[in-house]
């Protein structure tokens, strides 16, 4: 089962979306090293993280976060639009049904082969969601290394404009285009896992 | 007369490639459009005996793949060693800083130069599960590159290589899954990193906390998974595979 939270709540408000910050903040910070903010010491939150943000987590029933990724909308300031507008030639896409892709992340604590099973249900769901909301394109700022497992989900992916070296690493932006036909590309790819996609969000009971 | 770069052009040829031979074809002219020569696409198998799925594409010159193949260069290839040692793309020229070449590799490295692999650009590829690989151009010089090569090399080559699985994929009738690096439990794994590291069954045993012939149980599934080949292989091809890095078994 794959949960999604419509808007950033701060921390206390759910133990999967606290749990998705903390692993961000592993995974972002300490592992990639990226330079964003992290509050507390443990949860990392950017200027994106707000109330037009939807979330897409896959977590266990206590909480525990195994893989997420985080959509946001392009009428909006977002990633591509706000910071590297150059990499698009001409405008970045933006509109109600064109939406981006941020934020990728798999626990670190997961084993190879689980690792595989969480980032496929991760995907299907993420075109379900697309399915039912009528995004028709996701977009997204991907660097070296990850162009080719985003290519390898078999979904439609082309890029946006040519790619750059930032910071040492090629980046690119990339379009993905959502059809009817995209779930049997995920099929054909081997990527495609049957999930059950589901709003997310009981508030963690306060004590009475 | 306007430079006409068609980057779009370059990628949906890719997508829109039906088999080996149209991949060969567009690979080429990508490289000549991007300013080298020489392109090397493929997985990172036994290549004097490859699994029947691996991919292997390239325009290098027959005598030098019949003298690598021969002289069994592939084996320590210094390319190939250092695309395990990052996920971007590098230049030739940047091998020395990022491994210890011995005497062999650097002979490697100069046996190739007149074969237009003076100077070159690789672009490592990992699918998660699957054997990793890269995507190569060569040249006998930098100098005639277009701007903005490497980064339009390093997606080229990305694309490159979906469009090779894509291919494999459609040839095997989709049923199976892409060639895999033999799926082995935690236990099998772990005992496998020891094997590496030189340790014999007892001492597995103790430092996983399990009886020896358990011990023994783990490795000999390991080398049955990979079609029961010796200790000594077994190590060479799961370095050489991904399943063990170089890191888990010399430390950091």
């Amino acid at each position: 089962m794959i949960q999604y939270f419509p808007g950033h709540r701060g921390p206390g408000a759910s133990a999967a979306l606290d749990n998705m910050h903390r692993d961000r903040k592993r995974v972002f910070v300490d592992l990639r090293r990226w330079e964003v903010p992290v509050i507390d010491g443990q949860f990392e939150v950017d200027q994106f993280d707000s109330e037009h943000a939807v979330y897409l987590i896959s977590a266990g029933d206590d909480g525990t976060h195994y893989g997420s990724i985080r959509l946001l909308p392009t009428d909006r300031p977002h990633i591509l639009g706000s910071l590297f507008p150059h990499l698009s030639d001409g405008p970045s896409p933006t509109g109600p049904d064109v939406w981006e892709i941020t934020r990728g992340c798999l626990s670190p604590r997961l084993r190879a082969a689980e690792r595989l099973r969480v980032r496929n249900r991760l995907t299907t769901a993420t075109v379900q969601y697309a399915l039912l909301h009528g995004i028709s394109r996701f977009v997204c700022v991907a660097d070296s290394g990850w162009l080719s497992q985003i290519l390898s989900l078999g979904w439609n992916c082309e890029p946006l404009g040519e790619p750059q070296l930032i910071a040492g690493a090629t980046t690119g932006a990339l379009q993905i285009h959502i059809s009817a036909r995209t779930i049997e590309q995920l099929r054909e790819a081997g990527s495609y896992a049957p999930v059950r996609l589901q709003l997310g969000g009981g508030a963690t009971p306060l004590a009475a | 007369m306007a430079d006409q770069f068609d980057f779009n052009g370059m990628i949906s040829g890719f997508l829109l490639a039906k088999d080996e031979a149209d991949l060969h074809n567009h690979l080429d002219r990508c490289a000549h459009e991007l300013g080298f020569r020489k392109f090397a696409m493929g997985h990172h198998v036994d290549l004097s005996g490859p699994p029947q799925d691996a991919i292997r594409v390239t325009n290098y010159d027959p005598a030098w793949i019949e003298r690598s193949l021969g002289d069994g260069y592939f084996v320590y290839d210094p390319v190939h060693q250092a695309s395990t040692k990052t996920a971007m793309g590098f230049l030739w020229s940047d091998i020395p800083d990022m491994i210890r070449l011995t005497k062999a590799q650097k002979a490697v490295l100069e046996a190739a130069r007149p074969y237009g692999l003076s100077e070159g650009y690789t672009i490592p590829v990992h699918v998660p599960g699957e054997y990793r690989g890269t995507c190569s151009f060569g040249a006998d010089s930098l100098d005639g590159l277009r701007a903005n090569a490497l980064p339009l090399a390093n997606m080229i080559g990305t694309y490159a290589f979906e469009c090779a699985r894509r291919i494999m994929r459609s040839r095997r009738g989709g049923s199976d899954g892409p060639p895999n690096v033999p799926q082995l439990t935690d236990r099998q794994r772990d005992s496998l990193v020891l094997v590496a590291r030189g340790k014999g069954d007892p001492e597995i045993g103790t430092l996983l906390g399990i009886a020896a012939t358990t011990a023994h149980g783990h490795v000999e599934n390991v080398r049955r998974a990979y079609g029961n080949a010796q200790r000594p292989l077994l190590v060479a091809r799961a370095l050489f595979d991904g399943q063990i890095s170089y890191s888990e078994v010399f430390g950091r």
